[in-house]
């Protein structure tokens, strides 16, 4: 009776610290959203919770700070690199995955090849674009970010291609298929939740990038992030709503894609950490 | 047996192409940068190994390089802790679980910049929700502190935000690998009347050595090549107390306009990080047969 009494009380504990870690985690997406809704009197003071919602600094964001244009700037630049990234990735990952080439070694150099430092790379980057003459346009960063998201794109794809039976792709090959017919025909319609996972969490790695932005990036081809970066003036004060309000829309695409994803995104991750 | 032989490095052919002309490319030639005194637009000349040996002399890069390892190190601790503290509680609960693991996750969707300006907005002294708080709060002190004017807190403050963020990634990769530890051996513990610590110490981390092993390497990789939180929150200040690695290079690169300096730094960068690599590789990973 006395241990069963003890779970009892661990379990109550656990439950108590967790709800505790999420109010940690929840706190400052509520503090943003209730400071985006303050009018700019209200701004300064911490002290303020309960007030009638001002929606003027949505409304600067949007309409007088451009961020439309940034919005869209940064879904073309997401949505092109992302398919990029897939294409070449899963073509990798087949390979690696049917065949094992590269071995282990080549296994834990895509892993590693996700760390890459941005720094290092946007230095030649910004120098070879500068001569090309590519810098502030978007190309440059569909194609900077492609080779960025896409040691992680080949990564996620390994793991969900483990996942489909060897068999299926043999079954079709019996009945005259090439190999590759057989990814394409079987192995790829298979693991398309997977890809639409690894394509969404692509997606979002390429919207959060700031370094590469800020770098390649002019007034007119500017990113959500880059833009975002904006807003924290010296008149901190003052421009505090309008920074919020920009922050919440950052931070949007994100976590949607966090609610999307989050089953898969475990297996993917638990498939290609376990490997090692 | 010939077409799947051949097929196998055709797949490879995007990939190459990809890798080599936007990643090694330009990795060779930030080395060749590396060894010219280089101004954008002002021209170049040859100093040999110059940009290098500058950079044992440069007490500003010495500074920094102390900053990026106690940030480093402050970073893998806490998130080890902290990830492994919450993936076990998680792994308690029964129902929830995915509640739980789905809110605790969504920082790591978030652009670090927009967190790093939120966290400057929260921890602005006169503006700030958490001077505020802290300042109804009993704790000695708590409220008067500085989070990011005063040189003893401003790294403090980067290091908690790195925590809130980077926890999450370390959290699901312990996670994963709680979940797929097999029961036996904790039931004949159980058996044994064993504590829970002893369990924890004799059965749960020798089980998972490799994957404690993976996520400390990634929360290394992670937390070096971190930029955003400098260049937002204190913009390397006060002083150079936050000036991380990532972020003094930047500057030298695109403030001072010096690439070949800037590259000499970047590849002592990645050199550290491709020593950290392969000495993680051989001394846990290779030892598994795959």
């Amino acid at each position: 009776m006395r241990g069963k009494n003890k779970k009892t009380l661990f379990d109550v504990l656990t439950y108590l610290i967790l709800s505790g870690l999420t109010i940690v985690i929840l706190f400052p997406y509520f503090w943003m959203v209730l400071s985006s809704l303050k009018s700019p009197t209200l701004i300064s003071k911490p002290n303020v919770w309960f007030f009638y919602p001002d929606f003027e600094s949505w409304r600067t964001v949007w309409l007088e700070k451009n961020f439309f244009h940034y919005f869209l700037n940064s879904t073309i630049i997401g949505v092109t690199s992302t398919l990029l990234s897939i294409a070449v990735g899963s073509l990798t990952a087949y390979s690696i995955v049917r065949f094992r080439t590269g071995g282990l070694f080549f296994r834990f150099g895509i892993l590693a090849g996700q760390m890459l430092p941005p720094i290092a790379l946007v230095i030649p980057l910004f120098m070879i674009m500068y001569y090309l003459h590519l810098l502030n346009t978007l190309f440059a960063v569909i194609i900077t970010h492609t080779v960025f998201i896409l040691p992680l794109t080949t990564w996620f794809l390994m793991g969900f291609f483990e996942n489909v039976p060897r068999e299926m792709e043999g079954q079709a090959m019996i009945d005259g298929c090439t190999q590759f017919q057989a990814f394409y025909k079987v192995l790829l319609p298979n693991a398309r939740p997977g890809i639409v996972a690894a394509m969404i969490f692509s997606f979002v790695i390429s919207w959060n990038d700031f370094l590469y932005a800020l770098v390649l990036t002019g007034e007119k081809t500017k990113t959500v992030p880059v833009a975002t970066a904006g807003f924290w003036t010296m008149r901190a004060g003052i421009e505090m709503g309008n920074l919020s309000a920009a922050v919440t829309f950052a931070l949007v695409p994100g976590i949607l894609a966090c609610f999307l994803v989050q089953r898969r995104l475990v297996v993917g991750l638990a498939a290609g950490a376990m490997k090692y | 047996m010939k077409l799947r032989i051949a097929l196998k490095y055709k797949l490879l052919i995007p990939f190459v192409c990809v890798v080599g002309g936007l990643l090694l490319y330009p990795l060779g030639y930030a080395a060749w940068i590396s060894f010219y005194d280089y101004n954008i637009g002002l021209g170049k000349s040859f100093v040999r190994f110059d940009n290098y040996t500058a950079l044992t002399q440069n007490f500003n890069f010495v500074s920094c390089l102390r900053v990026t390892f106690i940030f480093l190190s402050a970073a893998v601790v806490l998130q080890l802790l902290v990830g492994f503290s919450i993936a076990q509680l998680i792994n308690r609960v029964k129902s929830g679980r995915n509640f739980f693991r789905t809110l605790l996750l969504t920082p790591m969707f978030c652009a670090p910049v927009a967190v790093g300006l939120l966290a400057r907005f929260m921890l602005h002294s006169e503006l700030g929700v958490i001077p505020f708080l802290f300042k109804q709060l009993p704790f000695f002190g708590l409220g008067n502190i500085e989070w990011l004017s005063s040189p003893k807190y401003a790294l403090l403050s980067i290091i908690l935000v790195q925590l809130w963020q980077g926890a999450p990634f370390a959290m699901i990769l312990l996670l994963a690998g709680l979940e797929s530890l097999p029961q036996d051996p904790y039931e004949a513990a159980q058996i044994d009347g064993a504590s829970v610590f002893v369990k924890f110490w004799y059965i749960t981390v020798p089980l998972m050595k490799h994957i404690i092993a993976i996520t400390i390497l990634i929360i290394i990789l992670d937390t070096i090549k971190m930029f955003e939180y400098s260049y937002v929150i204190t913009e390397g200040g006060p002083g150079n107390t936050t000036e991380i690695l990532s972020l003094f290079i930047y500057r030298e690169a695109f403030r001072n306009f010096r690439m070949g300096s800037a590259s000499a730094m970047a590849w002592v960068l990645l050199l550290i990080m491709l020593g950290l690599i392969l000495t993680i590789f051989f001394a846990i990973v290779r030892r598994k047969e795959l």
